[in-house]
């Protein structure tokens, strides 16, 4: 066990965290007690050895472009997908607009469901436009 | 959302620092490196929210810390099992570690990963950190005496852990009268 007194600043001491004062003042007394000695020991070899052991480790190239990337996939890329179904259903408006369009030709009595089907259909591909462009 | 312009700065200053802290935080340099892009989408989605109540370093490295810290319970199954094999292995391989070079960097690893977390933390920090108390004192939003006790209570442990086995070898290599 080292004097208590001087453990911490054994450990500032292989830390290179001593002033110079401080560090003639543990020396001094290393020199002369065997236990804060074998405690240094020990200590300078954990000194020694946790820089080799935690590494240097440190971010590989392109770090920042991939960064940018998923803020840009979190921005847009994450509703890529909407703009495609709002296209699906525009086209299904489109072809029942041409289904009423063909009933009302077929039987001329229902005009009215022309017109409907007319407005309804232009309405409904307007908006999804809109939609999709916001 | 914070603009470009403001969010690559910011990421470009603290990048190292933030993969640095995961890095202690984790112990491993794939899994730190994911994570710490994680934070920085967490940053870039929380900067318009950032009215400067906190200096800028100590905010991303709050957001940081609490995204590892997260990171580490989920993890947390997984960490009990991956301990379980570093002591297995430590036990191992603790006699012919001190005898190479690289046996010695592997027994260290061992020794640090049966550390207590904020030992090993604030440890591994220090040395990744170019042994700046202050930087580990900000990255870990730790007051300065914290910073220092924690480090040494870790240092002594390590070596306590170290010495264990060679007293032990000691006493089996002491003939019996």
């Amino acid at each position: 066990m080292p004097c208590r007194r001087f453990e911490e600043l054994i450990l500032e001491y292989c830390e290179n965290a001593l002033s110079a004062e401080d560090r003639s003042r543990v020396e001094a007394h290393m020199a002369e007690c065997e236990d804060c000695w074998a405690f240094l020991e020990v200590q300078s070899e954990i000194e020694a050895a946790l820089p080799e052991a935690i590494g240097k480790p440190a971010l590989s190239a392109g770090f920042s472009q991939r960064v940018m990337r998923r803020v840009e996939w979190e921005r847009e890329g994450r509703w890529d997908w909407v703009p495609g179904v709002l296209d699906v259903f525009g086209y299904s408006a489109l072809a029942a607009m041409g289904g009423v369009m063909l009933q009302a030709w077929l039987s001329p009595a229902s005009l009215i469901w022309l017109a409907t089907g007319v407005c309804v259909g232009f309405a409904w591909w307007m908006s999804l436009r809109l939609l999709r462009e916001r | 959302m914070a603009g470009v312009a403001e969010f690559e700065p910011l990421m470009e200053a603290y990048q190292s620092k933030v993969f640095r802290l995961a890095y202690s935080i984790l112990g491993e340099r794939a899994a730190a490196e994911d994570l710490a892009q994680e934070v920085f989408v967490k940053i870039w989605k929380a900067l318009p929210g950032y009215r400067g109540q906190a200096s800028l370093g100590t905010w991303v490295f709050a957001i940081a810390r609490n995204t590892c810290l997260s990171h580490r319970r989920r993890e947390a199954a997984k960490r009990a099992v991956s301990l379980d094999v570093a002591e297995v292995r430590a036990v191992a391989e603790s006699q012919h570690a001190r005898e190479d070079p690289h046996g010695r960097e592997l027994e260290m690893r061992d020794l640090l990963a049966r550390l207590p977390e904020k030992y090993r933390h604030v440890l591994t920090l220090f040395y990744l950190e170019d042994r700046s108390y202050e930087q580990v004192a900000e990255t870990l939003g730790l007051p300065l005496g914290t910073v220092k006790t924690y480090l040494h209570r870790g240092k002594k442990e390590l070596g306590a852990l170290m010495l264990a086995p060679r007293k032990e070898g000691a006493a089996h290599a002491v003939p019996s009268v």
